[in-house]
């Protein structure tokens, strides 16, 4: 039992001189909330951070600082030194990168963000124009939140409606990473003083080398995921309705028609057709309700909905071939062809160079097949 | 040296242990940096890779068998002395000790790497050993019932976790598996071979076999738990695949702890650090399997008492993971592991058998002829 | 001084040799008288204060009085009216006898004295249940007297089988032990390893039953209760009827129970009154509780000091902002403030108890408020804190419950100095104790290991009555069937 005791104590003892390990009480640190990289006139990077400071006895916790340096590690160690408390990354929860610095290539500061264990997988990422600076020092009595949690709160709720693109550092590493697929990422401005989505960055590689509207990313999504739940606007010709509107409504003097829908659930499939001359064939479904239009067209008859289905479909392959030949103009891949090209045998391969050699002359031939299977309460 | 063994009443464990005892052993610290070394040689074909090493092993353990059938009741020590008489026999029951103890040499330090590299940075390298040690020598004290008794607890207690992995599943991306069998068929005996790594613990049924009550039970629960470990194996493999990409695979020492970090709940985010913390759980049942093989062996072979081999055994161990700190000998050590337990667990027994059945046979024709 | 007599001898000599024993004891104390009868000098003698007066009056000496004939010491034993009379020379015998209230007859010129137990008993009447309370259900506890208490439980369990043996323990002050269990059911090898452990306790007194415990455990240096101490007879009665051993002893209102295991002392009487889907919800909630108990306050610890990132950030920020106040590092405010639950606790259990309950509306008040307010705690730990001693509360069992409450400490302080390493590390050595105990040899955290899945719903459910024929077999039963799943509850209702 003396032994027994002997050891107990030995071991104890042990324990505690050898305890030295850091301690990071929350008081005690500045803990990184969302974080903005900019480069400035001389090559160097600016960054500012969103930080919680539970060491003051203020209100307000959150705090905005900044800092310069060559490397973000040093930009971080510089914004330090206007913080009181010791800052770590363990909560960033979104960086923002300043148009500027996208157009240079994103990957360094991505790359020394994954080799810290501590990062979280989940912080999302964001384009800032003109500057992530201007974007985080928004005056957050506007927006009554703290601004690193607006952003990823935007970036997170409308993810699920498919208005913005999410990107999480590891979404956008395994992108970046696997051949035959380029990026996209939110672009906010400062409007009216809050923060606001106003397009997509499109990238190539890591460098971000166009814009799309807001409207495109569902083509985008509609690609790779199932789009369910999401809103979106159509204008069709009137010519082909132009029977079938409600008696009361005379006489038309406009040309559109315009429409308001609802996609139940959409979904595409793509397949390589033609290896050698790199035909794609792309079919998209889509089910939809119809919440909204601008004239009153009669739906009970069969006939209508059968020509109105025809027309969404003619206008949504227009839609996607306009957009591919936009990304093919900037020599972006966000649908992923090459992805469905590396599957195979003859392009597993493939490797970037090539792929950006080859996707200009990819030829894709998109199906687009819809069903209204609802119009609302009325006919 | 008594060749067979008479095991008491009281120390014998019955047959479905060997099930805990088997996956407790096998899953360990391996198991988190494992799927990045089977892509490394096999690519998308990983999961081929180790269905083979997992075939294989079923193989090797039926080999185990036939050659503990021989012999009424007696582990590895007791026939190597037998097949090749006393000294060679000896000697190489001290390779089997050293096996064992470069294993939970390995075992210490790698675990001790992850914390490091994850929670604390700062810790000094022979804190986590301490502590691992002191569960290690409380539980061994115990004997081998409280040492089946942790190692089923803990086995049982531990895969909670595995719901949470739904998340990265979600995220997964098929094309990465595509296109398949690629892989050569070299590049798959070679990623078979790394998966062996994962698979060491399986020699623990040499010694351990003496202690089973009812041995014509014991092969099920074997062979249930060598699936379920390869089970295990291939299915966070197939999930790492899918998830990373293959050009960034290479980069991430331990995907699989990398897996659970975009779990989160509104309580409760990071589970990597809880997968951390919750490894020790994981670990231990090894640790103390290996330790309590080393101190069984050493009081087989050279009659020294337990609690001594234990305490020594302890503090050089101690000694080892306080001077060997940085990642180049660790690595060192975990190769060395790899390669020495290879041949020893995977491709010893090959040799053993036939050796074993022509000594068995005379023994038993002498016993006819008398 | 006389040292030694002889028997027969005169009246005088014997009270001169008494008295003499009897020399720094006051002399009221003793009661000696002489009464002539029949021209025989007869001494009755014993202590004034343990004999019951109105019967040494009505039932000894108003016979012994007006008998008609000449008395000896032998026709004492047949005429008077009082039980359990023994006839005896030994002098040192009379000594021990008369300490314990036992009056002596002498006749002059015989060769001996006889003996009559004529103690007074004084004891405190039968109460309910005090430190384990139930809410339907017998609620009887133990008294102090050994009889008492074996009166209740033969009442309860009014059967054969039942064995009540006595033994005795204490060299200088002995005192008498009972060993409770069913003949049919309880296994012989415990029944004896428990009396053979008893036996050989040497020691010169025990203070009380739970004391005994504690000398005859499996291990003293556990951090668990081994055997379960209980004061309800309905629990002990309940116990026995599964095969387990009670013990009680002399003058102690407590009885103890082995074998027990881990999960037995979670277990209560009242789980059987229920119906069983209650029951068994409460059940797992004090299985649950053991849990909260020990890991939430070092939790908080471990995350708020070192773990920051496992805390959704909306979470965090408010976390954040009730521990900026507070100047002291979480380690330091968890062991403050538990500390003063406890102190409280503690002070509650020895104040009386409408003090008690003052002093918690105080103490609830200081704690809660005050605490908060001067910037002492986080109102975060005051609601983890809160929460586990609530749950440190729900174990039915007043050992285990306050183990709980003590292992708590080392846990914060391994938090406090290893995170979730340290907490995880107490959970490992926490499992590998619980599996190193022993109870009566047998194995502690059964039936979870040696796996039992048999047993699994009796210890961690209720099972409906018609599942609960057979019992636990983790304490090896000698009958394993309570009783027959086909006949046990069939019902011949009318059918319409």
């Amino acid at each position: 039992m003396t032994k027994l005791f002997k050891l107990f104590w030995f071991s104890f003892l042990s324990i505690f001189l050898v305890s030295c390990v850091q301690t990071q009480e929350i008081e005690d640190i500045g803990i990184i909330n969302a974080g903005g990289v900019d480069s400035t006139k001389d090559d160097s990077i600016e960054t500012t951070l969103v930080i919680f400071d539970f060491s003051s006895l203020s209100d307000n916790m959150t705090q905005i600082i900044t800092g310069t340096g060559k490397t973000l590690g040093g930009a971080t160690e510089d914004a330090e030194l206007s913080s009181i408390n010791r800052l770590v990354p363990g909560k960033i929860k979104l960086t923002l990168f300043g148009e500027e610095m996208a157009k240079q290539g994103i990957l360094p500061y991505l790359d020394m963000q994954t080799r810290d264990a501590r990062v979280p997988d989940m912080m999302y990422l964001a384009v800032g124009r003109p500057t992530a600076k201007e974007i985080l020092n928004v005056d957050e009595s506007e927006i009554s939140k703290d601004v690193g949690q607006f952003l990823h709160d935007i970036i997170e709720n409308h993810s699920t409606d498919h208005n913005v693109p999410r990107k999480s550092l590891q979404d956008f590493l395994r992108i970046y990473y696997d051949i035959g697929q380029d990026n996209v990422l939110p672009i906010f401005e400062v409007q009216e003083k809050t923060p606001k989505q106003i397009g997509i960055a499109l990238f190539r590689g890591d460098q971000m080398i166009g814009q799309l509207t807001n409207d495109d990313i569902m083509l985008i999504n509609l690609m790779d995921r199932v789009v369910k739940d999401k809103v979106f606007e159509l204008t069709l010709p009137i010519e082909p309705f132009k029977d079938f509107f409600e008696k009361i409504e005379q006489p038309h003097n406009r040309n559109d028609l315009d429409l308001a829908f609802f996609i139940q659930k959409g979904k595409s499939k793509t397949k390589l057709v033609d290896i050698e001359n790199l035909i794609f064939e792309t079919n998209t479904k889509i089910q939809f309700r119809l919440i909204e239009q601008s004239a009153s067209v009669k739906l009970t008859e069969p006939k209508v909905i059968e020509i109105l289905e025809n027309e969404i479909e003619k206008n949504m392959e227009e839609r996607f071939n306009k957009l591919l030949k936009k990304l093919k103009d900037y020599g972006s891949d966000p649908f992923g062809y090459g992805r469905y090209y590396k599957r195979t045998r003859e392009g597993k391969d493939l490797t970037v160079e090539e792929w950006r050699e080859k996707y200009p002359n990819i030829e894709v031939k998109f199906n687009v097949e819809v069903e209204l299977i609802r119009h609302g309460a009325t006919d | 040296m008594e060749i067979n063994l008479s095991i008491k009443k009281g120390q014998r464990i019955r047959a479905y242990y060997l099930f805990f005892v088997i996956i407790g052993i096998q899953i360990g610290v391996g198991f988190l940096s494992a799927p990045r070394y089977i892509f490394e040689k096999a690519h998308q074909d990983a999961w081929v890779s180790i269905i083979v090493a997992y075939l294989f092993m079923i193989l090797v353990t039926k080999v185990m068998f036939v050659i503990l059938s021989r012999y009424e009741n007696t582990d590895i020590f007791g026939i190597q002395v037998h097949v090749f008489g006393k000294w060679f026999g000896t000697l190489l029951g001290i390779v089997y000790l050293l096996l064992f103890t470069s294993e939970l040499l390995s075992l210490l330090l790698s675990y001790n790497e992850v914390v490091q590299v994850f929670i604390y940075p700062t810790m000094p390298s022979f804190v986590m050993p301490i502590l691992l040690l002191i569960l290690i020598v409380y539980s061994v004290l115990g004997g081998i019932r409280i040492v089946i008794g942790v190692v089923f607890l803990f086995v049982i207690m531990s895969p909670w976790f595995f719901p949470l992995l739904y998340d990265p599943i979600t995220r997964m991306e098929s094309a990465h598996f595509l296109p398949l069998f690629e892989a050569s068929v070299v590049d798959l005996l070679k990623g078979a071979q790394t998966t062996s790594y994962s698979f060491f613990g399986l020699e623990i049924l040499f010694i351990i076999y003496p202690f089973i009550d009812n041995k014509e039970k014991a092969k099920r629960p074997t062979y249930l738990g060598l699936t379920t470990s390869a089970l295990i194996v291939l299915v966070t493999t197939i999930i790492s695949i899918g998830y990373y990409s293959p050009n960034d695979f290479d980069l991430l020492d331990w995907p699989v702890v990398s897996l659970f970090k975009s779990v989160a709940f509104s309580f409760m985010e990071r589970f990597d650090y809880f997968i951390i913390a919750e490894w020790m759980m994981v670990v231990i049942p090894t640790a103390i399997l290996l330790m309590w093989a080393i101190v069984h062996g050493t009081e087989r072979i050279f009659q020294v008492q337990q609690k001594v081999t234990l305490y020594v055994v302890a503090a050089v161990l101690l000694v080892l993971c306080t001077f060997i700190n940085s990642i180049v000998d660790i690595q060192k050590v975990t190769d060395f592991v790899t390669t020495f337990g290879f041949w020893i667990i995977f491709v010893y027994p090959f040799v053993l058998l036939p050796l074993v059945l022509l000594k068995t046979k005379r023994k038993v024709s002498k016993e006819v002829r008398k | 001084m006389v040292t030694n007599i002889k028997f027969p001898l005169k009246v005088e000599q014997l009270e001169t040799f008494i008295k003499s024993k009897f020399e720094h004891h006051s002399e009221d104390d003793l009661i000696f008288s002489v009464y002539t009868h029949r021209n025989k000098k007869i001494a009755v003698w014993g202590i004034k204060y343990l004999i019951d007066a109105n019967r040494l009056d009505s039932a000894l000496l108003a016979p012994l009085l007006d008998h008609k004939k000449a008395w000896k010491s032998s026709l004492l034993l047949n005429v008077i009216p009082v039980e359990n009379g023994v006839i005896s020379n030994d002098i040192d015998e009379m000594f021990e006898k008369l300490i314990t209230g036992s009056v002596f007859i002498y006749i002059e010129g015989e060769n001996e004295f006889v003996t009559y137990p004529l103690a007074q008993q004084e004891e405190r009447s039968l109460d309910t249940s005090e430190t384990e309370s139930v809410i339907i259900g017998p609620q009887l506890s133990f008294t102090e007297s050994l009889s008492t208490n074996l009166n209740v439980i033969r009442k309860i369990l009014p059967t054969t089988d039942l064995v009540i043996e006595k033994l005795t323990v204490g060299k200088v002050v002995p005192r008498e032990v009972r060993i409770i269990y069913m003949k049919s059911v309880a296994n012989e090898a415990d029944v004896n390893t428990i009396r053979q452990r008893i036996q050989e306790v040497d020691v010169d007194e025990i203070e009380d039953s739970s004391a005994l415990k504690q000398y005859i455990e499996d291990s003293t240096l556990s951090l668990f209760p081994q055997f379960l101490l209980t004061e309800l007879p309905a629990h002990l009665s309940y116990t026995v009827k599964e095969g387990k051993i009670g013990v009680l002893a002399e003058n102690s209102p407590n009885a103890f129970i082995a074998p027990s295991t881990f999960f037995s002392f979670f277990e209560t009487t009242e789980d059987t009154y229920l119906r069983w889907m209650q029951a068994t919800a409460f059940r797992l909630l004090r299985i649950i509780s053991i849990a909260i108990a020990l890991f939430s306050t070092p939790l908080y610890v471990a995350i708020i000091t070192y773990q920051y990132e496992l805390v959704p950030t909306a979470l965090l920020v408010s976390i954040g902002q009730s521990r900026s106040a507070v100047p002291f590092p979480p380690i330091i405010e968890a062991l403050l403030i538990e500390m003063m639950i406890e102190l409280l606790r503690e002070a509650g259990a020895r104040l009386p108890t409408k003090i008690g309950q003052t002093m918690g509306i105080v103490g609830g008040i200081v704690i809660g408020q005050a605490a908060v307010e001067a910037g002492l705690a986080s109102n975060f730990l005051i609601i983890i804190v809160a929460a586990s001693t609530l749950a440190s509360f729900t174990t039915p069992n007043y050992l285990m419950g306050s183990s709980l409450r003590v292992i708590r400490f080392p846990m914060i302080v391994l938090a406090g100095v290893y995170g979730l390493i340290g907490v995880m590390f107490g959970i490992c050595f926490l499992l590998i104790h619980l599996l190193r105990v022993t109870s009566l040899g047998r194995p502690y955290l059964s039936p979870l290991y040696p796996l039992r899945l048999q047993d699994f719903s009796q210890v961690f459910f209720n099972p409906p009555p018609n599942k609960k024929s057979e019992r636990a077999s983790m304490y090896r039963p000698k009958d394993q069937e309570r009783f027959s799943k086909e006949d046990a509850m069939e019902k011949r209702d009318i059918e319409e």
